[in-house]
C-alpha cells in the first residue's frame, strides 16, 4: 500500500498543479472583485472538483486508456512524472501549457518505450478535441453573450439587482466549472493509474466505491490542495486574463468554458445522443485554459471587435505541439531509467 | 445572498429618494428666481428655507448610502462610480442652495427687461439638470436609455449658452446698466444660474463613460 501511494505521488503532483492552475480560471474575477471570499471559493471549488472527478470522471479517463493502457504501477509513475515536470518546465519559461496535452505525449512515450501500438484513431480524435475545445468556447461564449444581452435589455433589470444576480451567478457558474474540472481534467491526474493499480473496492454506508472513485477522490484531494495552498497566489497575478475581465464578462467566459469541459467529460450526455441516434461527443479531456482563451476571444467577436489577438491563438497552437513533443521525450528517457537504472518493470 | 438582496432593494430605494430630492430642489429653484424677479419676499423666503432643509436631507442620505456601498454592495468598479454619481449629484444641489442664499445676501438688481430672458435661462438650466436626473435613473434602470437624456442635457446646456451671452451683452453694452461693480455684480448671478446646466453637462459626459463600462 505504501508503495502505491509513493507510485501515484506523481499523479498526486500533476492535481496539486492542476489546482493551483487552473482554480483560477473560474473563481479569479469572483474572488478578485470581492464577490466572495478566497477561502468560500476555496472550499466551494474544492467540494465540486471531488464530485465532478468521482461522479464523472470515468469517461475521459476511458479514453486515456485506449490511448495506451498502463499496466505497471511503476510506468505509470514515470508517465505522470514526466507530464508533471513539463507542466512545471513550460509554466516556468511563461509558455502555454496544460496536463491534458502534457500526459498525451508521455503517454504516447510510454507506448514507444514498450513497444505498445498507438491507436491512430483514438489519438487523432485527442488532437481535434483539443482544436475543438477553443473554437466550441468561442461559439458558446458568442452565444451566451447574445442572449444575456437581450435578456439584459428585456428584464430591464435595476443595477443593483443585476449586480446581486451576477454575484450569484458567479458562484453558480464556479461551482459548475468546478464540477466540469473535476469532471474532464481528473483522467489528467490519475487516468494512467487505472489499469496500474489494485485496489479492493470500499464499501460506504449506502453505496460502493470502485477502486477508480478511490483513485479519482485522491487526485481530486491534490487538486484541492493545490487550490487552498497556491490558487491564491495566481488568482492575485495581474497576468492571469480573467482577473481583468468585467463581472458580467467573466460570467460568460467561465460559462462557456464550464460548458465545453463538460461536453467532453459527460457520460450521461453521450448515452442520450447515442440513444437520439446522434453523432456522440469524445470524452476526452481537454485544458480549461484553453476554453478560457476561446471563450474571451468569442466575446470580442460578439462585440464586433476587429482586433482579435492571433499571437494568443498561435501560441495556443505552439503549445498543441511542444507540450505532448517535451513530455514524450521525457517520458521516453525517465521509463528507460526507471527500467534500467532502477531495476523496475515499466510495463 | 438573501440579506444581500434585502440591502440591494434598501439601497434602490434610497437612491430613488435622493433623486428625487435633487428633482424637487431644482423645481424650488426655478420658482425661488422667478418669485425673486417678482419681489415676492415672503414666498422667496419661505421656498429659501425649504431649498435649505431638502439640501440638509439630501447630505445626510448621501452619507447613508456611502456607508451601504462601501459595506455590503456591488463590485469595486461599480461602486466607485456610483459614489463618484451620487457626489455630484449632491454638487447640483449644493449649486442651488448656494445661488438662492446669494440671492437672499446679495440682492441683484436687474433691468425689468431682462427678467425674461432671465427666467428662459433659468428654466433651460434646470432642464439640463433634470435630464441628467432621468439619465441617472435610466442608468440604474434602462442603461440604453441614457444617451437620449444626455443629448437632451448637451441640448439645454447650449440653449443656456445662448442665453448667457445675449444677457452679458445687454448688461454691459445696453446702458441698462450704468456702474460696473453692478454690471459685474449681475453677469456673476448669470454665470452661477449657467453654473447649474453647466454641471450637468459635466456630470452627464462622466455618466456616459460609466454607462459604457455597464455594457457588457
Amino acid at each position: 500500500m505504501n508503495t502505491a501511494i509513493l507510485f501515484i505521488s506523481s499523479g498526486l503532483f500533476l492535481g496539486w498543479s492542476l489546482g493551483a492552475n487552473d482554480a483560477a480560471n473560474l473563481f479569479g474575477t469572483a474572488v478578485g472583485a470581492k464577490v466572495i471570499s478566497f477561502k468560500t471559493a476555496a472550499v466551494i471549488m474544492s467540494i465540486f472538483v471531488i464530485i465532478g472527478a468521482v461522479a464523472s470522471g470515468s469517461g475521459a479517463s476511458h479514453t486515456l486508456g485506449k490511448l495506451g493502457a498502463i499496466t505497471s504501477l511503476p510506468g505509470a509513475f514515470i508517465v505522470a512524472l514526466a507530464a508533471g515536470i513539463t507542466v512545471f518546465i513550460m509554466t516556468r519559461y511563461g509558455l502555454p501549457v496544460s496536463t491534458s496535452q502534457s500526459i498525451v505525449g508521455a503517454i504516447i512515450g510510454w507506448n514507444l518505450f514498450s513497444s505498445n501500438p498507438t491507436s491512430m484513431a483514438t489519438l487523432s480524435k485527442i488532437v481535434l478535441t483539443w482544436v475543438l475545445c477553443p473554437i466550441l468556447a468561442a461559439l458558446f461564449s458568442i452565444l451566451f453573450y447574445k442572449l444575456f444581452k437581450r435578456q439584459t435589455r428585456t428584464l430591464k433589470l435595476n443595477l443593483f439587482y443585476r449586480y446581486y444576480y451576477i454575484r450569484l451567478g458567479l458562484i453558480i457558474v464556479g461551482a459548475f466549472g468546478a464540477y466540469s474540472l473535476g469532471a474532464n481534467n481528473i483522467a489528467n491526474v490519475m487516468g494512467v493509474f487505472t489499469n496500474a493499480i489494485d485496489l479492493p473496492s470500499m464499501s460506504l454506508y449506502f453505496f460502493t466505491v470502485d477502486k477508480t472513485q478511490i483513485l479519482f477522490f485522491l487526485g481530486s484531494l491534490a487538486i484541492a490542495v493545490g487550490i487552498f495552498t497556491y490558487s491564491k497566489n495566481v488568482m492575485a497575478t495581474v497576468g492571469n486574463s480573467l482577473y481583468r475581465l468585467s463581472p458580467s464578462t467573466a460570467l460568460i467566459v467561465v460559462l462557456s468554458s464550464s460548458f465545453v469541459l463538460f461536453l467532453f467529460a459527460s457520460v450521461s450526455l453521450q448515452d442520450l445522443l447515442i440513444s437520439l441516434n446522434l453523432p456522440p461527443i469524445p470524452l476526452v479531456p481537454v485544458s480549461s485554459s484553453q476554453a478560457v482563451v476561446g471563450a474571451i476571444i468569442g466575446i470580442g467577436v460578439a462585440r464586433g471587435d476587429r482586433n482579435i489577438n492571433f499571437s494568443k491563438l498561435k501560441r495556443i497552437s505552439f503549445g498543441w505541439l511542444l507540450t505532448p513533443t517535451i513530455s514524450l521525450l521525457l517520458s521516453y528517457i525517465s521509463l528507460f531509467f526507471m527500467q534500467n537504472v532502477f531495476m523496475q518493470s515499466v510495463f | 445572498m438573501n440579506t444581500l438582496f434585502k440591502k440591494s432593494v434598501e439601497l434602490n430605494m434610497k437612491i430613488e429618494k435622493f433623486l428625487d430630492i435633487i428633482s424637487n430642489s431644482l423645481l424650488l429653484f426655478e420658482k425661488e428666481v422667478i418669485l425673486y424677479l417678482e419681489e415676492d419676499c415672503n414666498a422667496f423666503n419661505e421656498t429659501l428655507n425649504r431649498i435649505c432643509d431638502l439640501e440638509s436631507e439630501a447630505d445626510t442620505l448621501e452619507i447613508d448610502i456611502k456607508v451601504s456601498l462601501y459595506k455590503f454592495m456591488l463590485l469595486p468598479d461599480t461602486r466607485a462610480d456610483v459614489l463618484s454619481l451620487i457626489k455630484s449629484l449632491d454638487d447640483i444641489i449644493d449649486a442651488t442652495e448656494e445661488i438662492t442664499k446669494d440671492f437672499n445676501i446679495q440682492r441683484p438688481q436687474f433691468p425689468k427687461k431682462l427678467h425674461k430672458d432671465i427666467a428662459a435661462l433659468t428654466l433651460n438650466s434646470i432642464k439640463a439638470a433634470e435630464a441628467l436626473i432621468l439619465a441617472t435613473r435610466s442608468f440604474f434602470n434602462e442603461v440604453h436609455l441614457v444617451s437620449a437624456h444626455i443629448n437632451k442635457i448637451k441640448f439645454y446646456e447650449h440653449e443656456v449658452d445662448i442665453l448667457q451671452d445675449s444677457i452679458g451683452g445687454i448688461i454691459f453694452n445696453s446702458g441698462a446698466v450704468t456702474e460696473l461693480a453692478e454690471k459685474i455684480q449681475l453677469n456673476d448671478f448669470i454665470a452661477k444660474l449657467a453654473r447649474i446646466s453647466d454641471e450637468a453637462e459635466r456630470i452627464g459626459d462622466k455618466l456616459t463613460i460609466f454607462t459604457i463600462k455597464r455594457e457588457i
